[in-house]
């Protein structure tokens, strides 16, 4: 049997068309709505990126160059495998590679998403994440 | 008629009904000397039979034809039937029902289906079809040659 994967929380459609006989209608689906899937994974979102549901990645963007003790915002999303949005009020802590970083304190994400305004600043300059 | 099929002059109203739901009927129209001709155009492919009942005198017995056996017409185009759908040969639209609410990251079936103008699957048909969404992140079945006497689906 044929077999799709909508991957991207809304409403699409699919389309089929004749490959051999181009001249033959094609035919188009009626919307389908696509719901996210379960509660999977947390996504960090730097000064940058961008979040792309549906993705191999999730995201756009690179991370912008912070400066050294310069405190800067990340976002934290509650997503499903496929980086789609799930709403939860999970708490989340923040980490860092840089061990003396300035990090935010601990807190619920709202509808499944959390911005840490100016929740993070490193101390060593080096690339962290 | 009369018990005896013997034709019987009168102009009685005639109605024309059909087992096929989709079939175009001719309006009623009454009996010339006892007899009238009516056009019907029947949509759906399969055995279907037309009747003629009296609108005048309900107690005349209605008569039905024997089977008519419809084969579909030229194939014209595609059908995409996703969950939630059914196909609805010689019917307007082709299908019935709405596509069911999906997840994401979740494979469904979908059914491809080479149709006449009435959407009745011609199964003779062998083309290779393709799918597209407008999902770009949808992960989609490679071009597939429809089955002959069947739909869609992989190769056998």
């Amino acid at each position: 049997m044929l077999s799709a994967t909508l991957k991207t929380v809304g409403a699409w459609t699919l389309t089929s068309s004749d490959v051999s006989d181009p001249s033959k209608t094609s035919n188009a689906s009626p919307s389908i709505t696509v719901n996210a899937g379960a509660f999977a994974q947390l996504q960090v979102l730097a000064p940058g990126e961008t979040n792309a549901p549906g993705t191999a990645t999730g995201k756009t963007g690179a991370p912008l160059t912070q400066a050294v003790t310069v405190a800067f915002s990340v976002t934290v999303m509650a997503v499903d495998a496929n980086w789609n949005l799930i709403s939860t009020n999970d708490t989340v802590a923040l980490g860092a590679s840089d061990t003396n970083a300035t990090l935010a304190a601990n807190a619920a994400l709202v509808a499944g998403t959390r911005t840490f305004t100016n929740g993070v600043a490193f101390k060593a300059p080096a690339a962290k994440r | 008629m009369d018990a005896n099929w013997n034709l019987i002059v009168t102009n009685d109203n005639v109605g024309i009904t059909s087992s096929d739901g989709n079939a175009v009927l001719p309006v009623n129209a009454a009996l010339v000397a006892g007899t009238q001709g009516f056009t019907v155009t029947l949509k759906s492919s399969g055995s279907k039979t037309v009747t003629a009942s009296d609108i005048t005198h309900a107690g005349i017995v209605a008569n039905a034809s024997s089977p008519i056996t419809v084969n579909a017409g030229a194939f014209a185009r595609l059908q995409l039937l996703v969950p939630g759908e059914t196909a609805s040969p010689g019917s307007a639209t082709g299908k019935t029902g709405t596509p069911s609410a999906r997840t994401a990251g979740t494979a469904f079936t979908l059914t491809v289906n080479a149709v006449d103008t009435n959407w009745n699957v011609v199964g003779s048909v062998t083309d290779t079809v393709h799918l597209t969404s407008t999902d770009t992140n949808a992960a989609l079945p490679a071009d597939t040659a429809l089955r002959a006497a069947r739909k869609c689906s992989a190769p056998h």
